[in-house]
This record gives C-alpha cells, structure tokens and sequence, in this order.
C-alpha cells in the first residue's frame, strides 16, 4: 500500500544547529504566516533532515533510515502519526 | 514540539527570513546585511548574532514599516534615537529578534538613495533559514563590515577585509571610491593616516579610536558637518535629552521631572567636559 506523500510549507523557515556550527541533533523551525515557532530534536529532527532531503512519505523515511542503519523509536503511533503531527502543525503538507 | 526558547543566533536566521517575507509581500527592496547574511568565507568564527539588520532601500522604507507592523512588529528606538549617525531604527516583535532597519549607510558622503541602488545593482541571494534572502554582493560585504568596524572605536576588527581574497580587494576599495567612502574605509582598515585632509578625516579618527568622552565625539561631529545646517543640527542635538535611553535606563516611560532632570545633568556633564578638555589642553600646551 502506498502512503501519503508529504511537502514542506511553503510558509516556513528552518535552522539547523549544524547551520550556527553546533553539531547537536536539533532545527528550529518558524511558521512565517503564524510567527510560531517549534523545535525537533532527535529522531524527530532526523524525520526533517529527510523531508527536506526529498524523502516525501513514510516508506521512503523508512528506507533510508534502514540504509543508515539506525534504530528510531517513533513512539506509540509510529512514524506515520509522526507526519500527522507535524501536518496539523503547519509544518507539512499533503502532495495534492 | 514547541519551542519556548530557540537560541538567539538560530532565532536570527528565521527572523531574517521573516523580514524577507514582510519585503516580498509589500514589494520593499532590501539588503541583508551583517550576521548570516555575510559569506562563511568572510567570518572568523561560528554565527553569534543577536539581531537581523536590513538596508532598505529609502525610497520603499515607510512602506516596509508600515509592512512590518502589519506583521506584528514595534518601533522600539527610532532613527533619531537609535545611533549618533541616526542611520538605523530598531523593531522588536514577539516571536523574532530585534531587527535593526538601516535607512543609510553611515560612511558613504554619497546619498542614501544612490548608495542603495549601487549596491542593489550587484545584489546576490543567500539562503537565509532556507528563504532566499537578497544580501550584498562580496566587495559590498567586506565594505560594510569594514565601514561597521570604523565606528567600532578599535573593538571589532576588518575581518572581512583580512579574509578577503586578493583578487577582490581592487573591486572593494573601487566602490569605496564610488560611495564616497573612502575615509571610513580606510578608518576601518587602519589607513586613516593617509586621509588627515579629507572632511569626514575628524569623525572617522574620533569613531576609530578607542572610546574618548562625548565632547570628542560632539566635536569630531561638529568639525565634519559641512554646511552651517548641520553644524546647528549637530548642537542641537548633543544638547537633546535621548528620551529612548533614558526609557531603558530608567525601566519606565520617563516623565516630564525625568526629562528636566536628565536635561540638567546633561548640560553639567557637558560643562566637566570641557573643563576637562579644557585642563588638558592647558596641560599639553604648558
């Protein structure tokens, strides 16, 4: 089955710390039409560093976090429920 | 998921980014200018900066302003109040950082409007919290940061000028000539020497030096205005009580006792210090 392809808003802007020379695992990301304002921190940043990569939905994620090798614990509803959030969010939003 | 506290100099890049937002959806034109809009290759060091600053161009400022407060931002110190060149207005918000609004350029005797237009002429674009961000082009960049350290009394050096490539040096003192602002220039990157006859000579040694008292800076300011106009301009204000810091001094909106008392001890400061400058001249001569 496929899953719901993802695209960032187009009213944000995001900074990673790696952009301010910091090598912790965080971006800070700002709503421009809401002035709010998030932070994603560890396998949440990871799920951003691959949507912005272009890894647009779940399985793609997924993937690549399997090619990298690495183990994330996404919490009780999974990566899925994950994009849901930063969906409601404003953060992404569906491919239409 | 929500972040109470972002580090300032994080906060900086996303408020560059909102401000490029706010020009965009007004049509403003505008530089970024210092902080994350220089080149890496122009910085020692990692991004520290706590403010986003903005060259606007003048002719669009009211409407960028007016721009900016529809977005939720307030006038904080006004130009009058902000800097002795009077060059920059300082917005704050409650999401972004402050934002320092640059109308002029302190520097260049060329006028504001064709200072802007010169450097918007060879403007570039930089992902600023991944927006696209107009910002300087390279010999603009090492000029402005040059012109920020001459007024810097010696604390901030030319970085940008150390780290500059040879091959771009000529293209650097070049807009310096075309902007007139070969005297701050110069003051930035420690060759005033060779400018003792120019006009603007007094204000830039004053700026570039390590920090004297007022009476220097009022003097140096009144020696480089160049018309009886500016000159009354200049007394005018050294005798102006700055209502702004006296606001952020005081924690509070000062009153009208406030103001006549700061206006009082003002004028006594400035008395000391002429009979200060006054015993050391008499001191050297003697």
């Amino acid at each position: 089955m496929s899953r719901q392809p993802y695209r960032i808003s187009p009213e944000l802007a995001w900074v990673d710390a790696e952009d301010g020379g910091r090598h912790d695992h965080v971006v800070w990301i700002a709503r421009l039409d809401t002035a709010e304002l998030f932070e994603l921190a560890g396998s949440a940043w990871l799920v951003w560093s691959l949507l912005t990569d272009g890894f647009t939905d779940a399985s793609a994620i997924e993937h690549e976090i399997d090619e990298l090798e690495m183990t994330v614990d996404f919490g009780e509803g999974g990566l899925d429920a994950f994009l849901v959030a930063l969906e409601a969010q404003g953060l992404i939003e569906r491919e239409s | 998921m929500l972040a109470p506290e972002v580090p300032v100099w994080a906060l900086t890049h996303v408020t560059h980014a909102a401000l490029q937002r706010t020009a965009d959806r007004v049509g403003a034109d505008v530089l970024h200018i210092k902080g994350p809009s220089t080149l890496q290759s122009l910085r020692r060091g990692r991004h520290d900066s706590t403010d986003a600053d903005l060259l606007v161009r003048p002719a669009h400022l009211a409407a960028f302003i007016a721009g900016m407060q529809e977005d939720g931002w307030e006038l904080f110190t006004d130009f009058d109040e902000g800097s002795p060149f009077g060059h920059a207005a300082n917005f704050i918000h409650p999401s972004w950082t402050y934002a320092d609004i640059h109308r002029a350029v302190p520097g260049p005797l060329a006028a504001p409007d064709a200072v802007f237009e010169r450097l918007w002429g060879s403007r570039m674009t930089l992902p600023i919290g991944n927006r696209h961000c107009t910002v300087l082009s390279l010999p603009a960049q090492v000029l402005m940061q040059a012109l920020h350290s001459a007024r810097s009394h010696g604390l901030e050096p030319a970085d940008a000028w150390a780290l500059c490539p040879d091959d771009h040096r000529d293209a650097v003192r070049a807009l310096a000539a075309e902007l007139q602002a070969e005297t701050a220039f110069a003051a930035g990157i420690g060759e005033l020497d060779a400018h003792s006859d120019a006009p603007d000579h007094a204000l830039w040694a004053y700026w570039s030096a390590p920090e004297g008292d007022r009476l220097d800076e009022w003097q140096a300011r009144l020696r480089s205005a160049s018309t009886f106009g500016a000159k009354l301009s200049v007394l005018r204000q050294a005798m102006r009580v700055n209502r702004t810091h006296l606001r952020l001094r005081l924690e509070r909106e000062p009153s009208r006792g406030d103001v006549a008392r700061e206006q009082v001890t003002r004028t006594a400061h400035a008395v000391r210090s002429v009979v200060s400058h006054l015993f050391r001249r008499f001191g050297r001569s003697s």
